[in-house]
């Protein structure tokens, strides 16, 4: 299971999820970025740092995501992925769509 | 030549699966596998049974998914093999074709990158339908 912590900082939303993104409950967090953007929070990042299994279910998630952000006119970035999950998101070729930043600090820096 | 073989038989259930993934890991670990190829092994597993659930078994949870691994000795390597079994319509998941990593973000579907994973990751992959079961068996080298 994983947990997710939503905070705003200024015009950003930031997402830092816990545990295992799988099949199981990637579409937990697909519901939890939509209601962001319907929100009208369209500036998000999210926080990959203690994701230790993100599936393809999870990164179907993200894409999808990505897509309706980008629709509202925002962005989704990512913030210093694991090991783990920068290699699935590579392999995807995620890498060249996604803006990914080594820290959170700059990723929320980045808007 | 095989040794020990771990059996873990698991219902057609989404929330089953991670339970099978930590199966799949000890039993890897156990055989001497290392900390990347355990998590290679659940990754495919999570991959394998998710399309049995999803799509083989269409969400019908009156199924299960029959997994069994064992290390193998071929050539003087040996290798984890894991092989996962369903008794959904045949269907060999090797004839999907791999989907493209330059796709631009606008022409994504999202499908395919499952098996697309544990072909990455595994380092032999073979599909058999026999007994009216679909039998999946991927193998990872062992240090």
């Amino acid at each position: 299971m994983a947990d997710i912590t939503i905070s705003s900082h200024e015009q950003v939303t930031l997402v830092q999820v816990d545990g295992r993104i799988d099949s199981m409950n990637a579409n937990q967090l697909g519901t939890a970025l939509e209601e962001q953007i319907k929100n009208g929070n369209i500036h998000l990042v999210l926080d990959l740092s203690h994701v230790d299994f993100m599936s393809s279910a999870g990164l179907r998630e993200l894409v999808n995501t990505l897509k309706k952000v980008k629709k509202a006119a925002g962005d989704m970035r990512i913030a210093q992925p694991s090991p783990r999950v920068r290699e699935v998101l590579e392999m995807a070729g995620l890498d060249t769509i996604f803006l990914i930043f080594d820290t959170q600090g700059e990723a929320v820096a980045s808007y | 030549m095989t040794n020990t073989i771990y059996r873990l038989t698991i219902p057609a259930s989404l929330d089953a699966i991670e339970e099978a993934c930590h199966f799949v890991g000890q039993a890897a670990e156990q055989e001497g596998m290392g900390a990347d190829g355990v998590y290679h092994c659940a990754l495919s597993v999570e991959e394998v049974c998710t399309n049995i659930i999803e799509h083989g078994y269409e969400g019908d949870p009156n199924h299960d998914i029959e997994i069994a691994c064992y290390v193998i000795i071929n050539g003087g390597e040996r290798f984890f093999s894991i092989t996962i079994s369903d008794d959904a319509p045949a269907f060999n998941p090797l004839s999907i074709p791999d989907p493209d990593p330059a796709t631009p973000l606008w022409e994504r579907e999202g499908g395919g990158w499952g098996i697309f994973f544990v072909k990455k990751y595994m380092d032999r992959i073979a599909y058999a339908h026999h007994h009216h079961r679909n039998h999946f068996t991927f193998d990872k080298a062992l240090p």
